[in-house]
């Protein structure tokens, strides 16, 4: 961090001391050795303080911390102030935050490590002595090696973004790949278990049947104890009864056995066939989520998120693109105009969860549930109560960058149609909103891949995880973040590689979308030159 | 995905000619528009509205109102102040006292939330001020307190600002100082897409990937749920944003001041670190906040990553819940709607709307205060 006066001041003639602790004079032992042995003192005075404080308040576990955390980074931030009196006031909030964030953190680190009474001071001393080497080191390392080290760590930092990329596509590839490779076993058993299944209900039928017809070919079979037991000794029966009781059974099952045959029809119906990665793949789109990981499926889901994008289109874009013409184009920069751009930048920063709050109190409470009750068809938390909280979630994006694309058209488009005797509104909707086409529909790709992504706003509409069916305007609705947020709460290997699955299948939407509009906005700024 | 609140404010239009005539739609089209404009502070209005009666209900339910008042007088005096300030054109003290009424909203919300602790025989200030009880476990006592809630929220925040402030400010000097204009149109779109993934899928990535990883390096990491995780995720996902906004605020540094500087002998790092930054630092520090408000209100990772345990330490090994986890399991688990138990989740939320707005207040006043208006 440099906190040195802007380059090319005129060198001080005598070395003052906030020079030498800002390291506006960074050169000689002499004023390494003063800033160190300011910095511990100021370390160690801060620490006390800091300690005493906690002491005094005798703070609950945890929340000394906190108090220290406070302490420190103030104290940090006070002498930062005052030893750079001269710099500017800019520089002095860039250093003035990083001497109190790194004070208050390396106090708190240490702190952490020394939980103990005695520790405290061992904890003390370290960070003081560490801040004191540590500090002073950050000014007075050589210059080609600062900046050398700097364009290294700058270019790590970059692709260090990139990297987790990799690695985030990377994992979620492992973790399908491990789904394609769980899956066929898990099919298989499945399978096996359906088959079982018809088998099983066929011999129990036959037995039943047997028993009944033990039971009236021989009542003494009474005396044997269940009917069972009797008809496993039958090595044991005399040779007539054998077959006499063979007589009686001959045709007796053929029914039995057509029935056996629908079973096990039935449960080949239910079977899957054989689970190419293809097969599976359909049919984890198209199928509903079972109660089985095997069987689990995201089309309601699939459904749910494509409708969802669909109503954010359908309502922010007009509503966005409204308020962006009206901010750029009617507004005459009075009171009300600035009142509302300030209030849609805040907006922008409002957190998700919050919308969906909103959408409960309003759409789903205030409204839906009133219809609810009249027309029964229309489910409380419905699939327009969730459309449109999204909707309300995106706008300020939707508007933001549509007033950027339509303050980027040039004025002289808007001369010439003036001037050729068009009314504002035709110049608006001839000639600003199509050349601010481009711009528009980024933002508003943008505003949907994100109202795809989004799960908070629509956790607090409550226990649509469990749909089965594909959505209506009107009807329950789950989406598919939440069908992933759902799948991974239930921590099961199984699931999880469902949830996996479903990520993909959502960021690959997502990105698709995402990837879209970058590459859409990257050539319309090629192609556009006003 | 950069979020376009840092644009600068429009330069002013070169005023029109008057339009020639009006037709009769005109006005009506206006008037439309307009309502489209009035829209946002519909919402934010109903924001307000719908959390400060969700929290009044929390309150006046175990029966207490003169607290209430009170709190309603100081959100009502601290909001005057900034609403007198605003119309005085003083714009540094209107944002100042901006700041200082939605921080007396807060502190209104937070009395609100433990007001039923207030009434509380053995109430004292320093139990009030750092109560630590549990809402879940609390409430039949009648006694609240959102500080461990708080702890959560803050440490996923600082680690999210630990990993993602310095890497995306340098991150954002490299972009603009350092690589050619080839490598910036390929790794800055890039990048956004990082901002792109939704929250989820990185809450599932903290939880199976991210969690596992740290277990290898940090001893005594709670699994699976821990605060860790849920920060370097927070800070994945906010890093393009700083690295973005920054990047932006970088690049509208003139070319002359660079110049200049290589002019006085000023080598690339320091050209970079002493002269450009400083000139972007409104921007740089606006970015910032605006990341850190987003890591504050970031709800599905954290639920995810941290696990749904309201604790009070400091520690990130630890699992803690934090704010927007204890919105989604209060609306996820068997809670009866209407109870105090509830209606607790809209003081939560309260809280949280006012301490993200007054952080987004400060951004836009730190972009105010300290820009730099070059040629």
């Amino acid at each position: 961090v440099s906190t040195a006066s802007p380059v090319g001041a005129a060198p001080t003639p005598r070395t003052r001391l906030s020079d030498l602790l800002s390291g506006a004079a960074d050169t000689g032992y002499r004023a390494f050795a003063v800033r160190a042995a300011l910095v511990l003192t100021c370390a160690l005075t801060a620490d006390l303080l800091a300690a005493a404080a906690v002491r005094w308040l005798a703070l609950p576990g945890g929340l000394d911390k906190l108090g220290f955390l406070a302490v420190c980074g103030g104290f940090g931030a006070a002498v930062t102030a005052v030893f750079q009196k001269g710099a500017e006031a800019s520089t002095r909030l860039l250093t003035g935050s990083f001497n109190a964030a790194f004070y208050a953190l390396t106090a708190v680190v240490l702190l952490a490590l020394c939980p103990g009474e005695e520790d405290l001071a061992v904890g003390v001393a370290v960070h003081a002595a560490a801040l004191a080497v540590l500090l002073p080191l950050a000014f007075n390392v050589s210059r080609p090696l600062t900046t050398r080290a700097f364009a290294t760590f700058a270019f790590a930092a970059t692709y260090f973004g990139l990297a987790m990329l990799v690695v985030f596509f990377t994992s979620i590839a492992v973790k399908v790949s491990d789904w394609f490779r769980a899956m066929p076993a898990l099919v298989e058993k499945e399978n096996r278990k359906l088959r079982e299944k018809a088998e099983n209900q066929y011999s129990a039928a036959v037995w039943d049947k047997t028993a009944e017809m033990l039971r009236d070919f021989a009542p003494e079979v009474k005396q044997f104890g269940p009917p069972r037991r009797w008809y496993r000794q039958r090595s044991t029966w005399p040779a007539d009864t054998l077959k006499e009781w063979d007589e009686t059974r001959a045709g007796q099952f053929k029914d039995l056995e057509i029935k056996g045959q629908e079973w096990r029809l039935e449960a080949e119906k239910l079977v899957r066939p054989e689970p190419t990665p293809a097969h599976l793949v359909k049919h984890f789109l198209t199928e509903r989520p079972g109660d089985k990981p095997a069987q689990a499926g995201i089309m309601p889901a699939l459904v749910g998120s494509l409708y969802i994008g669909l109503l954010t289109v359908l309502f922010a874009l007009p509503l966005g693109v409204g308020a962006a013409v009206f901010l750029e184009e009617y507004q005459q920069n009075n009171r009300l105009a600035r009142f509302i751009q300030v209030n849609i930048n805040n907006l922008a920063g409002v957190p998700s969860i919050i919308y969906g709050i909103l959408g409960a109190a309003v759409f789903v409470d205030a409204l839906f549930k009133r219809l609810h009750s009249e027309y029964y068809w229309i489910a409380d938390r419905n699939l327009l109560a969730g459309g449109l909280t999204l909707a309300l979630l995106t706008l300020p994006v939707v508007i933001v960058s549509a007033q950027e694309a339509i303050r980027a058209v040039p004025s002289s488009l808007r001369h010439a149609a003036l001037a050729l005797g068009a009314t504002r509104w035709q110049t608006i909707w001839r000639v600003v909103l199509p050349a601010s086409l481009p711009g528009v529909l980024t933002g508003i790709i943008l505003a949907v891949s994100r109202a795809l992504g989004e799960a908070a706003p629509l956790v607090m509409f409550g226990a649509i995880l469990y749909t089965s069916d594909p959505p209506g305007l009107f009807s329950r609705f789950s989406v598919l973040p939440m069908q992933i947020y759902y799948w991974t709460g239930l921590a099961e290997p199984g699931w999880l590689d469902n949830a996996a699955m479903a990520s993909a299948v959502l960021v690959g939407l997502v990105l698709v979308l995402n990837g879209f509009a970058i590459w859409y906005r990257h050539r319309m700024a090629q192609k556009v030159r006003w | 995905m950069s979020t376009p609140t840092l644009a600068p404010p429009p330069p002013a239009p070169a005023r029109l000619p008057p339009p020639p005539k009006r037709r009769p739609g005109e006005k009506v089209i206006e008037a439309a528009l307009l309502a489209c404009g009035l829209l946002s502070i519909l919402i934010t209005v109903s924001i307000v509205v719908i959390v400060l009666t969700g929290t009044a209900e929390f309150v006046v339910n175990p029966a207490i109102s003169d607290r209430l008042l009170a709190c309603a007088a100081l959100f009502g005096v601290g909001t005057t102040a900034g609403v007198a300030a605003l119309r005085r054109r003083r714009r540094a003290e209107a944002g100042g006292l901006f700041a200082l009424a939605a921080l007396a909203a807060l502190v209104a919300a937070a009395l609100v939330r433990s007001a039923p602790f207030a009434v509380n025989p053995f109430f004292s200030l320093k139990a009030f001020l750092f109560g630590t009880d549990d809402p879940n476990e609390e409430v039949i006592l009648q006694r609240f307190g959102i500080v461990s809630y708080l702890c959560g929220t803050l440490l996923v925040a600082v680690i999210a600002a630990l990993v993602a402030l310095p890497l995306g400010l340098t991150a954002a000097i490299y972009l603009s100082e350092y690589a050619g204009p080839r490598t910036r149109n390929v790794v800055k779109p890039t990048l956004e897409l990082l901002a792109g993934i939704p929250t989820v899928v990185y809450g599932y990535f903290a939880l199976t990937t991210v969690t596992p990883f740290l277990a290898l390096f940090v001893p005594g990491l709670n699994q699976p749920f821990n605060q860790l995780a849920g920060g370097v995720v927070v800070g994945v996902m906010i890093l393009p944003l700083v690295a973005s906004l920054s990047e932006d605020a970088i690049r509208a540094v003139p070319r002359a001041l660079r110049e200049g500087s290589y002019a006085l002998g000023a080598n690339q790092f320091e050209t970079s670190v002493r002269v450009v930054v400083p000139a972007a630092l409104s921007g740089i520090l606006a970015s910032f906040v605006l990341a850190l408000s987003r890591a504050v209100g970031e709800t599905m990772a954290v639920t995810l990553a941290c696990g749904a345990k309201p604790q009070l330490t400091l520690d990130p090994r630890e699992g803690l819940a934090t704010m927007t986890s204890f919105i989604v399991n209060k609306t996820q688990g068997d809670v009866r709607y209407g109870t105090p138990d509830f209606n607790s989740l809209y003081a939560m939320a309260a809280v949280l709307f006012f301490l993200t707005l007054s952080m987004n207040f400060f951004a836009q006043w730190v972009l105010r205060r300290y820009r730099q208006v070059y040629q």
